[in-house]
Order: C-alpha cells, then sequence, then structure tokens
C-alpha cells in the first residue's frame, strides 16, 4: 500500500476562512492510506514546498495530494516539488478545495465536511496513480505559413531569420495581399506599397523562405513537430523557372480583363500579373478569359512571343508534399459585399463605390495614377460623402461587429482627397469615431482640422435623380434630416474572413466563430495560438485590425511558432488514453468519437492502435468503449469507481 | 374559388374605391370574396406593443373567424394586414400569450392562419391573370408605391426585400404595363403627419411624386389607402406650394388591374380619385 501524504494549504484566509483546516487535518490523517497531513498558510510558497520535499523525504511517502486551489493555477508547481523530493510527478495530485470548495460556500461545518470529501476522492486517486514519463516527439524544424499577406509575409521573415526554414504559400499570383492595395497607410501617411514591396522582396530573396504562390493548401495530416502537408500548385501554364518576368507576354496578349488587383477600376490581360511589382513577378494565365482556353487552339500570342518559350499550356495542376513542425494562418479579409446594401445603390449607381476602389483611385500606381476621378464621366469630383459602418454595427441587417478600421481610413480618404482637390468638399456621415490607437485621434484631429465635414446619422438612402447623386440621411445631433447632393459616394466596408476559407478552416481542424474569424485559444491570454497545438493565427483571419496589429500579432504567432521549432524534441502530458489490446476487440467505436484522429484500427492484429501525439486526453474514447480497453491513463474506470465510492461512502 | 375577405373600416369610408375594384377585379378572375360575418377593427399598428396582451385580442379573434373559412384571409388595406400579419407573427413566437388570450376567448385559434395580401394572392395565380388580361396596357409607364406597412418591419411581414422589392413591378408587368423603377418607392409618404403637421406630409408626397415623374412615369400605383390619399388628395397643397408641379394621377393597383381585365368604368371607383384619372386613361385608349 501507498504512503501518502496530504498537505493542505489555508491560501491565506482564502480557504481557512470558510474550512478549518486544522479540524480537517486531524479529519484527513485518520482516512486509511494516509501517512501523514500538515496544513501551512501559503503551500505554494517556498517553505511550503519544502514542507512537501521534506516530508516526501522524511516519511517515505509514495505519493503526494495538495489541497489548495485548482491543478490549473498550481499543480505544475506541486508537481515540481514532488520531483524535487525524489518522486514521480504524476503522482501528485490537486484536491481543489478552494474554487469548487471554501469560495462557493458561506458556512464553516459543510464547507469543512465538504473539502475533507474532495480530500479523501484525491486520495483514491492517488491510490492507483501510476508513475508516467512525459511523451518525448521529434520535431520537424520547418515552418508553414498559409497567406502572403502582411501577416503572411511577417510571420515568414520572423520565423526565417531566427533561422527556421519556413514554407510560405499564397493563393493568389503574388504576395502582397491587401496591403498592396492600398494607397497611404494611416496615421503617418506612408505608401502603403513604399512600405510594403522592399519586405515582399525580402521574402522572396530570403535562403530559409521557400515562396510557393499560387498555390493553395489541399490537406493536412498529424500533429505539433510533424505535419504533413499536401499543397495544391495550380497549373500557371507559365514554366516559373523559364519565365525572367520580361513582360512581353501581357504586353502582347489581346484579352482585356477587369482587374480584381485595380478593383474592376483598371484592365488586366488574360495572361498577366497583378501589378508590377508582383512577387514572385511570373504571370500566369487565367483559362477563364485566355481565348486559347475558351477556343481551343486559337490565339498563342503570348507563347509565340515568349522568348524563352515558357508558355506551356499543357501544364497541369500539382500536389507537393512537405513536413513542417508549425503551422501560422493568415488568411486574411475581404470587404463585406456592398451589394447587400441595396439602399445604397452600388453596382446601380456607377459613382456609388467601395473603400478599395476609392484606395486605387488614391493609389499612385492606381487606375488614375493617384487623380480622384469619377468613375462614370472621369470628372473630378466636387463633393465626396462617405458612409461609414456601411454594412457594419447592424445587427438586423448585416455585420454586427465593429471593423474597427473604417473609422481611420475614412479619415485618411477624406483627407487624400482634399489633397488632391483642394476645393473638394468631404462629408462623413458616422455613428460614432473611433480612434483608438497610437496617433489616431490627432490624425482625425487634423483631418477635421483640414476641413471635412462630420455628420453624426446613419444614411438611410443614396439614389439618383436628373443623373446627380443624392444621400438621405440623418444627422442625430441636431435632430434634422439632411439630403446631400455628391459626385461621388464612398462606402466604409467592414472586414469579413476571407471568402472560401472554411474548407482550409476545416482541414486544419481549427475553429471559428459565428463570423467565421479564426478562434484564439484565449480571447486574453492566448491570442496568437489555435486551439490546436501547433498552428497559430495571424492576422485580419482571427478579427478586424489594422496594420500595425497584425505585423504584431504575426510576429507574435512567428515567435510561438519559433518556440517549438528551435528545439529538437517536444514533450506531451502522458495521460492520455491507452489500449488494453487484450481487452479490445477491434470494434472501432472510439475510432469516430475521436476528434483529435488519434486512434487507428490495425485491421491485422483487429486492435486499436494510438496516435500518441495526438491524443489530447479528453477521455471520448474511454466513455464509449463496450469493454473498457480503453483507459486514460492515471484516470482508469477502476480510479473514478473508488472516487465516487469514497465521495458517498460518509454520506 | 372562394377566398374569405377582410375590408376593414377604410375600405368602407375613405377607400371605398379600393373595395368598388377589389370586388370588381376577383369577379373578372373568378374568385369571389366572401367577407367575414360580423367583422371589426383590426386595432391597427399602434396597439402592437410586445407588453400588452388586450391588444392582440382583436387581430385574433379576426384571425379565428377567418380560420373557419379555409386558412386564408385575404387584406387589401396595408395597415390592417402589417397589422394582421405582425400579430400572427407575435402569436407564433409567443404561444404562452396565444394560449392566455385563447382561454380568455370563446373562439379558439391555433396561429396556422395565413393573412395574404392581394399582391401575393395575384403573384400565387400568375397564369389565371394571364388567361383574363383583355387590354393592352403595354405603354402605359407605372410606377410602383410601396408605402412602408406592406415592407416592415421585414422579418415579422416578410412580403419582399423592403430595401428593393419587386412583387409591385412584377404584377404590373403580368398585366401588360410598364413598371418604371423610381429610387424613393419606398421611402415615407408623411403618413398621419397629414393629420398634425400637413406640410410634412404635402413635403414628403411631394417629392416622392417628383421624383417618380422624374423616371417619366405617367402614374403611380399603390395599394394603401393612407398613402393614396396623401399622394393623391394632396396634390392640390404641393402644386401651391411647389407652383411649377404637374399633377399626376394615382391608381390603386386594384383599378389598374381591373382596367386590365376590362371591368366596365363604373366598376372602377375611378370618380373618388382627387386628379382626374380620365385623360391619362384617354391617351391609351383604355376606356
Amino acid at each position: 500500500m501507498k504512503r501518502i501524504g496530504v498537505f493542505i494549504c489555508h491560501c491565506g484566509i482564502n480557504i481557512a476562512k470558510t474550512v478549518d483546516v486544522e479540524a480537517l487535518t486531524e479529519e484527513i490523517k485518520k482516512y486509511p492510506g494516509v501517512e501523514h497531513a500538515e496544513n501551512y498558510k501559503y503551500m505554494c510558497s517556498d517553505p511550503g514546498q519544502n514542507l512537501v520535499i521534506d516530508a516526501i523525504k522524511e516519511q517515505k511517502l509514495d505519493a503526494v495530494v495538495v489541497a489548495a486551489c485548482s491543478p490549473t493555477l498550481h499543480e505544475n508547481t506541486f508537481r515540481n516539488a514532488s520531483e524535487r523530493g525524489g518522486l514521480n510527478r504524476y503522482v501528485c495530485e490537486m484536491a481543489n478545495i478552494r474554487e469548487h470548495c471554501s469560495w462557493v460556500h458561506d458556512d464553516k461545518t459543510v464547507a469543512t465536511k465538504k473539502a475533507s470529501l474532495i480530500i479523501k476522492t484525491i486520495v483514491e486517486k492517488v491510490k492507483y496513480d501510476e508513475p508516467l514519463e512525459p511523451i518525448q516527439v521529434n520535431v520537424t524544424k520547418r515552418a508553414l505559413v498559409i497567406g502572403g499577406g502582411i501577416a503572411g509575409i511577417q510571420a515568414a521573415l520572423d520565423i526565417a531569420n531566427a533561422g527556421v526554414e519556413t514554407i510560405l504559400v499564397e493563393k493568389g499570383p503574388s504576395i502582397g495581399g491587401r496591403m498592396a492595395q492600398l494607397s497611404e497607410t494611416f496615421p503617418t501617411l506612408d505608401c502603403s506599397q513604399c512600405i510594403l514591396t522592399p519586405k515582399m522582396v525580402e521574402v522572396s530573396q530570403h535562403k530559409k523562405i521557400k515562396l510557393i504562390a499560387y498555390s493553395e493548401v489541399e490537406d493536412v495530416e498529424g500533429s505539433v513537430g510533424n505535419f504533413k502537408v499536401k499543397i495544391k500548385r495550380k497549373a500557371a501554364y507559365v514554366d516559373q523557372a523559364k519565365c525572367t518576368g520580361c513582360g512581353i507576354c501581357y504586353e502582347k496578349c489581346p484579352i482585356k480583363v477587369d482587374s480584381e488587383f485595380e478593383e474592376g477600376l483598371g484592365k488586366r490581360k488574360a495572361i498577366y500579373t497583378p501589378f508590377p511589382q508582383a512577387v514572385p513577378n511570373k504571370p500566369i494565365i487565367d483559362t477563364e478569359h485566355c481565348t486559347f482556353f475558351l477556343k481551343p487552339g486559337k490565339c498563342k500570342v503570348c507563347q509565340i512571343v515568349c522568348p524563352v518559350q515558357a508558355v506551356d499550356f499543357e501544364q497541369q495542376d500539382e500536389i507537393l508534399e512537405e513536413e513542417v513542425g508549425a503551422i501560422v494562418v493568415a488568411t486574411g479579409y475581404d470587404i463585406y459585399e456592398p451589394e447587400k446594401l441595396k439602399e445604397y445603390g452600388y453596382g446601380t449607381i456607377p459613382d456609388v463605390i467601395t473603400s478599395m476602389q476609392f484606395e486605387r483611385l488614391l493609389s499612385a500606381s492606381g487606375p488614375t495614377v493617384g487623380d480622384v476621378r469619377r468613375v462614370s464621366d472621369g470628372k473630378e469630383p466636387k463633393r465626396i460623402v462617405f458612409i461609414q459602418c456601411a454594412g457594419s454595427r447592424d445587427k438586423e441587417n448585416h455585420l454586427e461587429y465593429c471593423s474597427k478600421i473604417c473609422c481611420m481610413y475614412t479619415a485618411k480618404h477624406a483627407l487624400l482627397y482634399k489633397h488632391r482637390v483642394h476645393d473638394g468638399e468631404a462629408i462623413i456621415f458616422y455613428i460614432d469615431v473611433r480612434t483608438a490607437g497610437k496617433g489616431y485621434e490627432e490624425f482625425y484631429n487634423r483631418v477635421t482640422d483640414e476641413g471635412a465635414t462630420y455628420i453624426r446619422g446613419k444614411v438611410s438612402k443614396v439614389y439618383q435623380d436628373n443623373g446627380k447623386i443624392i444621400v438621405l440621411g440623418a444627422d442625430t445631433l441636431s435632430g434634422k434630416q439632411v439630403e446631400v447632393e455628391a459626385d461621388m459616394v464612398v462606402l466604409a466596408l467592414g472586414m469579413v474572413p476571407t471568402r472560401n476559407s472554411e474548407a482550409l478552416v476545416r482541414t486544419l481542424k481549427i475553429q471559428c466563430d459565428a463570423n467565421a474569424f479564426l478562434t484564439e485559444a484565449h480571447p486574453k491570454l492566448r491570442p496568437v495560438e489555435s486551439n490546436t497545438t501547433g498552428i497559430y493565427l495571424a492576422g485580419a483571419a482571427q478579427g478586424p485590425k489594422d496594420i500595425p496589429e497584425v505585423v504584431a500579432q504575426a510576429s507574435g504567432a512567428a515567435s510561438k511558432a519559433i518556440a517549438i521549432l528551435t528545439q529538437d524534441e517536444i514533450t506531451f502530458e502522458p495521460t492520455i488514453a491507452g489500449v488494453d489490446e487484450d481487452l479490445c476487440s477491434g470494434c472501432g467505436i472510439c475510432v469516430g468519437v475521436c476528434p483529435y484522429n488519434a486512434r487507428e484500427l490495425d485491421r491485422e492484429e483487429m486492435v486499436i492502435k494510438v496516435v500518441e501525439a495526438l491524443c489530447q486526453g479528453c477521455g471520448s474514447c474511454s466513455s464509449a468503449c463496450p469493454s473498457g480497453a480503453a483507459q486514460q491513463r492515471n484516470l482508469i474506470d477502476r480510479q473514478i469507481e473508488r472516487m465516487v465510492v469514497s465521495a458517498l461512502e460518509e454520506n | 374559388m372562394r377566398i374569405p375577405y377582410y375590408p376593414g373600416c377604410t375600405l368602407y369610408t375613405k377607400a371605398k374605391p379600393l373595395n368598388t375594384s377589389m370586388h370588381a377585379c376577383f369577379s373578372a378572375i373568378g374568385v369571389e370574396l366572401a367577407e367575414l360575418p360580423h367583422w371589426y377593427c383590426c386595432g391597427t399598428t399602434f396597439t402592437l406593443a410586445r407588453d400588452n396582451r388586450m391588444s392582440l385580442i382583436a387581430p385574433l379573434r379576426i384571425l379565428a373567424k377567418a380560420q373557419q373559412e379555409n386558412g386564408k384571409v385575404l387584406v387589401p388595406c396595408s395597415i390592417c394586414y402589417n397589422t394582421l400579419k405582425r400579430a400572427n407573427y407575435m402569436l407564433n413566437e409567443d404561444t404562452e400569450t396565444l394560449d392566455i388570450i385563447n382561454e380568455h376567448l370563446e373562439e379558439s385559434y391555433d396561429g396556422n392562419e395565413i393573412v395574404l395580401h392581394p399582391l401575393e394572392f395575384l403573384r400565387e395565380n400568375e397564369e389565371l391573370i394571364k388567361s383574363k388580361v383583355k387590354k393592352n396596357l403595354k405603354d402605359l409607364k407605372v410606377g410602383c408605391y410601396y408605402g412602408c406597412l406592406l415592407l416592415r418591419p421585414q422579418q415579422e411581414i416578410q412580403f419582399d426585400d423592403a430595401e428593393s422589392p419587386t412583387i409591385f413591378e412584377n404584377f404590373v408587368s403580368l398585366i401588360g404595363a410598364t413598371p418604371i423603377d423610381f429610387p424613393l418607392k419606398v421611402e415615407c409618404c408623411g403618413s398621419y403627419l397629414v393629420v398634425t403637421s400637413p406640410d410634412a406630409a404635402i413635403e414628403a408626397s411631394y417629392k416622392l411624386l417628383r421624383n417618380a415623374q422624374g423616371n417619366g412615369v405617367d402614374a403611380v400605383v399603390t395599394s394603401c389607402p393612407l398613402c393614396f390619399y396623401n399622394l393623391d388628395a394632396l396634390q392640390e397643397k404641393m402644386k401651391k406650394a411647389h407652383p411649377g408641379f404637374k399633377q399626376i394621377p394615382i391608381f390603386y393597383f386594384s383599378q389598374i388591374l381591373a382596367i386590365a381585365l376590362g371591368v366596365e368604368e363604373k366598376n372602377l371607383g375611378l370618380e373618388q380619385n382627387k386628379v382626374s384619372p380620365y385623360e391619362i386613361l384617354k391617351e391609351y385608349d383604355l376606356l
């Protein structure tokens, strides 16, 4: 029989005020198996821990129960102490008499009785606890970053700069993401491309980064330290190795298509790079518009003019298999669909445009080279109405949440417009102006100082009357209706997670919230980790945020990945579910209930095998197993049974 | 075919032409409007406070009465339609209230009655209507004015998209006329303000009509008696306030349907329209 020591903590007065610790100690001393029991004011303090260590040595204890706070708080503390005393750390258990007892009761007699019951059940548990060794897993020292916007770029650079090989997968033909489309950035008015493109080039030239553009992650297997990833490299119909990026192909291509990068305000060719600073600077063919693919065999101009014979119409999609130890998900955002705001006339009134389109109009590399021009007639608009919260903070009809960046980018839009068109009038409808951020309120003040007009109220309708755009709204400060004639209307649309990213979320087996933003492991304390160990989150895929926040989060995610990828092996808790092969009939029920794919049926031996690195010890298999073969280590059926009996015996 | 019919008070007073033409055109398509016996006031929209069960009694009794006929009731007045449909929605959402009211009444209502607007009925019977159309309204350019009560609150009414509805335009196309979209077709006509602040109602209605005219309509059709009154009867005053304003005829949807179905002029109720509709009808050879 084990010699068990019980250590009861006062937790100052947190426990001692409601639990009679002296009486409790005397009571516990009498319980079968308990060789030693004592109490102390702060068991987690150094002298407290020394009490445990000394007792283990002097009383020759085989197991320890610490009756104190929740195991999430101090289990590690006391398991470390037990180790220092010479015990295996897994024969040390916590009995939670604070959160589960003293904090929730007033009556001292009742609380003392309950604390005694809690301790006794844990004493029963520890009687059957086995010494266990942590599970060690070798680490594949490579990272995968999914998404090549500023979040993915920053994460990839940080990981690579730590000396870890990094694969950066981007769905589109170039990295750069949304930030590449922006004109100037608030509050400093840095040119977005000027600060981004050097980072893009750094990615392409980094010895430790393998950039795989125009590709998508198809499948992910395995677990932290050892993920096996399948990446589909989509056929670009241009041999990336041969292509020099000279651009003759897209110069000569006769097909013009609305450019996605220019948000439909400019054109690109059927063979194209999205923008001149694209990385990689190698074109792809858009088969939906290319004449060769629409009328097989026709055109081929690009192939004829290519000086290095890089155009290859026979190219096929290709599956690349890679092994990595950690993954950063940075799949970014789209803007909310403006068509859903029917009252604002997007799509029917040509000069009602989105905030992203306005960015392109302001951009020095945009379709108007930075001149603000109307889409309909190319004239300079003299009055622009900006509608903030277009589709945001509208629980009934659209997005309930605040997208955080729209107040600031609209202020920036108004300012840049005033800089381009000096006699222009910028009128901004808003619900609130939210400027939390370093230098943001000061920026907003600058915008109002430079003459932007802010009207607090929502716009109810935008329509055309005799060719003029009429904006109907309310000024809720004066309580009046407002009617404004505008030359252009800009909808400040909210952020939504990149469309069609749900499949990737399912593949990665991570979670997302009701708005499809990726869910972090803890909203406060683990904001860059997903619920799956080894998969980290960065950027707007996790929630609306601006560039500095994205970059900070990306570096955070990178450092989490680096922490794993710079170790030779990582250790896991051994308290996972095993299989008693003598009892296992190979029915496979546990395979179906396991949420982590940690259980496999060995069809030759007809028994279940456990993939230890995947098992999270949730216990689903143990409760589903009809024969009792699936048992969670140190929480086997017999232990639970003894604990229940012990709890009921005294009543 | 026979369908229970709830006219509501306005159709016997200010909106007689709506009642007359409803009967005329439904008879022309072979549908008998079975007016509910001993019907009374729907309670109108003000009473629909969620914390006042008393106000749901009148709608519930009307719905219970209608249910004895065949599970659907036709309600042409937008105000009655809105009241009955929202009351029905609330009673379905809150079955506790439904049970409590039922316990206190002789009638019993299970919440399953369908409140139908004539435009919905026409949408469900497109082929029937098409086969009965006798007159070609092809060139008549019609602006469809919805008002608010047919559309909002969207979740409770579920009549059409509240911001860009199309059921009215589809109806106009169905009978062969040309629907003209105008942006203010769902904006407020001024409603009851015509009693307390008539100038506000005059301005609101004037704005709608001017917008419709700017888009080239010959006439405006509507279904709500109150909208009809504001758009039609206030035009004299609009003219005083805005001398350049050119009057424009307003029709109930049922009047224009009756014309398409070839109903005799005496059954159209046109004589009560304040702005004379005869010139435009003669111009398009519809009389």
